[in-house]
This record gives structure tokens, sequence and C-alpha cells, in this order.
């Protein structure tokens, strides 16, 4: 990895959202996008809107994130320098895509009768738009496409990224995940599954991964995306290395569109383990899935239980939604670079909000704010609707 | 309205896509020569037919080559 850019609720850029995590501080607020009153959830993470100032209208905000994350991680690779361009490839990961186009149009055409959509419909709505909008932009002329696997879209795509440079398809790959679902139609759907969080109280506290208490996800929106090139070209061009992406792994649960498996989300975790060649007494830190949900968090405790045995007790286990709220399928790509980020900087992110656990999440979940330690080696979790796994290891440059 | 407050409705359209010199738009100068392209073209017909709450057909859009023959478009629309 020689650049990485996002763009969270927790603010734009690389040096704002590591000083929101080094400080525990969640950014999870009213919903201001929409009048959300009449909602059962009213809470969202959201980014900054100065992150749309100069955006292409001719672009929904799924690929104007994924451009501003991307711009950030080719200016620090200094990505303009590779003369083969041939060989830069492009791959973003999507949950939902052009949401809120879609939203808008429908609401256009079924909410105000008016048949005439806008003509660039189409284009903002597809789901390799982010990905076409970062290869336009940086003349990445190499392999692209996108990756659609609800909530894990993001990791896959980091690993489908470091596939094709160890395949020779590519020496230099844009990678990462994008997702803006915070539109009223989305959130509908969402509150239908009954799996969002509904507190009123100070959104600040509501999302609480781990906890006795918790009450469900929150949404959120945002963009991370890597520079990933081939190691041995990027030493030779001077690069600086932030991190390896040492494994890889993924599975499928095969069993339930929504409920997880801890067995499936075990063997995407061991995948990654042995694509990397570690041993599970080789990692220090876990970004978990950690969505906040009923399901979610005892299962994935379970699972990691079951892949690090007596190790998973020194293992510190932070789920950062805590303060960004679950941006679908930007999460995996969000979650991994913060980690990466709090690596360089000899510290791990802690999980906010957590005072009691439930019985059932028995880890440590960095519950005490973020902690100095050295990492070497660590996994970002990613369990997707649809028990869609995918966990990447990264290790130390 | 008159040929006149159309034309000034549609420059303003066609400043909002895209920033243009400040001389007034020579009416047969090709949209090409500012730079618009095919995409820029549909998004131009989208606001005109807003602006003018007229339809424009699929032929016509074709023929949205210049401020002059917009303007002629729009003009035969209002008139019937």
């Amino acid at each position: 990895m020689t650049g990485v850019g996002l763009v969270s609720p927790l603010g734009i850029g690389k040096a704002v959202n590591l000083a929101s995590i080094r400080a525990g501080r969640p950014c999870i607020e009213p919903i201001r996008r929409f009048d959300p009153s009449a909602f059962s959830c009213r809470i969202a993470g959201q980014v900054p809107d100065s992150a749309f100032d100069g955006a292409d209208p001719n672009l929904d905000r799924v690929s104007w994130l994924a451009v501003v994350a991307a711009n950030e991680a080719a200016a620090e690779a200094s990505l303009e320098t590779l003369t083969s361009r041939e060989r830069i490839g492009v791959v973003i990961g999507t949950g939902l895509g052009g949401a809120d186009t879609l939203d808008t149009s429908y609401e256009r055409l079924y909410g105000q009768g008016n048949s005439r959509l806008h003509p660039l419909s189409i284009p903002k709505i597809m789901y390799n738009a982010p990905t076409s909008a970062v290869s336009i932009r940086h003349r990445a002329r190499g392999p692209s496409f996108a990756i659609v696997s609800a909530c894990s879209s993001g990791t896959h795509a980091i690993g489908q990224a470091a596939m094709w440079i160890r395949a020779g398809a590519a020496d230099c790959v844009i990678a990462g995940g994008t997702d803006a679902p915070i539109t009223p139609g989305i959130v509908r759907a969402w509150e239908a599954l009954r799996v969002l969080n509904t507190e009123s109280g100070d959104p600040a506290t509501a999302c609480r991964p781990f906890s006795a208490d918790r009450n469900g996800i929150v949404l959120s929106e945002g963009a991370a995306v890597f520079v990933l090139e081939r190691l041995d070209l990027a030493m030779a061009r001077g690069a600086r290395i932030l991190g390896r992406i040492s494994g890889f792994g993924m599975s499928s649960d095969a069993a339930h569109i929504t409920d997880p498996q801890s067995d499936g989300a075990a063997r995407a975790m061991r995948a990654a383990l042995d694509d990397a060649a570690l041993s599970p007494a080789d990692v220090v830190h876990v970004n978990a899935h950690g969505t906040g949900t009923k399901l979610n968090d005892p299962v994935e405790t379970r699972a990691i239980r079951a892949v690090f045995g007596g190790h998973a007790d020194r293992l510190a286990v932070s789920s950062t939604k805590s303060m960004h709220g679950h941006a679908m399928g930007a999460s995996g790509a969000i979650e991994a670079a913060l980690s990466l980020l709090a690596m360089n900087e000899r510290f791990v992110p802690p999980t906010a909000n957590l005072r009691a656990a439930d019985p059932e999440c028995d880890l440590d979940y960095v519950a005490d704010g973020a902690r100095t330690l050295e990492v070497v080696a660590f996994l970002s979790n990613s369990f997707g609707f649809g028990g869609m796994n995918a966990v990447l290891a990264i290790t130390h440059a | 309205m008159d040929r006149a407050e159309i034309s000034r409705r549609i420059e303003e359209i066609l400043r909002d896509q895209k920033t243009l010199p400040a001389d007034p738009i020579d009416p047969d100068t090709p949209l090409e020569t500012f730079g618009f392209d095919s995409l820029d073209a549909l998004n131009i017909v989208f606001a005109l037919e807003e602006t003018f709450k007229i339809s424009i057909s699929d032929d016509e859009v074709r023929d949205v080559r210049s401020l002059g023959r917009m303007v002629e478009i729009v003009e035969g629309h209002l008139q019937s």
C-alpha cells in the first residue's frame, strides 16, 4: 500500500479521521439530508457537506466520495508519475450504488408524477460508476470493474486488487469501497428489517457494538481508497510503503441471507491468516465487523475465539463503527484504512460507547480509549448480508 | 416570450453547464466549439424542457447543435 485516502463521518482526509479515532470521538448526528421526524431511525453518520464542494453534477454522491478518497490516495502515492497507465487497475466496491439518484428519480416519477427523469440517471446509478469516475480521473487504463457484496464490498475489492497484482493482471490498483445510502427510501427499507438504531437520546452514544444494551446499526456514508502496488516496483521507484496486504480470505455462509454464521466468519479469518502465512499468535489487533446488532456481535466473538483459541484473550478487538457508523460497502475499506493509519502511529483504535459488554461478547474490545500498542499484523473483518465474508490480513511495512 | 428572452434564458443554461467566454454567444457557432460533449447536450436538452415546460423529441435532440438552432426549436414549441 503506497497511498490511502478516506472521507467518512469522522471527516475529510486522513489527518482528521486519525485524530477522531485517537480521541475515540463518535460522529453520529441527526439526519440532516432530509427531514427524519416521521422515521423511527433519525440518526446517521454523514460526511461533512464541504466534501461536496466542487462536486461533479454528473456523478452521484457515491461516486464523488470515491473520487475524493482516490484523489487523496493518488496524491500520497504520487500516482501521476507512473508512466504505464495501462498497468493501473481500478476496483471499487459498493453495496448500493447511486442510491441517492435512484431515490430522487423515483420520488420524481412516482411522488411528483413527473415522467421526465434526468438524462444522466443511468450513468449515475450504475454500480460501476465510482470505479469509472476514478479510472477516468486518474487515467487508469488497466482492468476495472465494481464489486458488490453488501457490507463486504470494499474488503472484497481490496482483496481482489491484491489478487490482480499477484496474478500479473496489473502492477498497481486503485481499490476501495464507497457508499452513500442516507436517502429516505434506503433508510425506510433498512427500518423494515428492524435492525436500525431507533434511539432518541444522544446520537454520539447510539452505536454500541458488543454492549449488553446495543441497539442496532447506525447507517453512514463515506469512502476509503488505497493505492496498491507490486512491492518490488514500489520499492524500485522509492515509494513509501504504508503497509502490506499480506493475506486475503473469503468464504460464504451458504446458510441464511441475513443471519451471520460464526463458521463462515471463522473460515474467512483462517483463510486470510493462511494466505499471509501468519499464525494466530502473530496477530495483535482485529478491526471487527462489529455492527452493534443483536446477532452479529456474539457470532463474530465466537468466530474469533474459534480461530485464535487461547490467543483470543490477548487480541485488541475494535469496532470503529462505534464512531463512524456502518457505511455499508465502504465500511470494510474505511476500517482497514483506520487501523492501518493507527498501526503506523503505534496505537489501536478504540470501541467507543462500550461500558457493559454483553456476556456473550467476552473479548478485549479496547473499550477504554485508543491504546498505545505496537501492531505488526492485524485483521480487518467484513461479513456482508447474503453470507459473504471477506477478511484482510495487513502487516507492517 | 419573445425571441430575445428565449435566447437570453438558453444562454444562461449554457453558462450554467460550462464556464464560457464573457462575450455574447454567437448563435451559429457549433456547441462543440465551446467544449460541450454528448452528455452536456443531454443535460442542456433536459434544462430546456424544464425551463420552458416543453417536450423535445428525439429527432430534435439531434438538432441541438447551436444557440440559434435551440432558439428556433424552443420558439416552435412555445408557438404550437
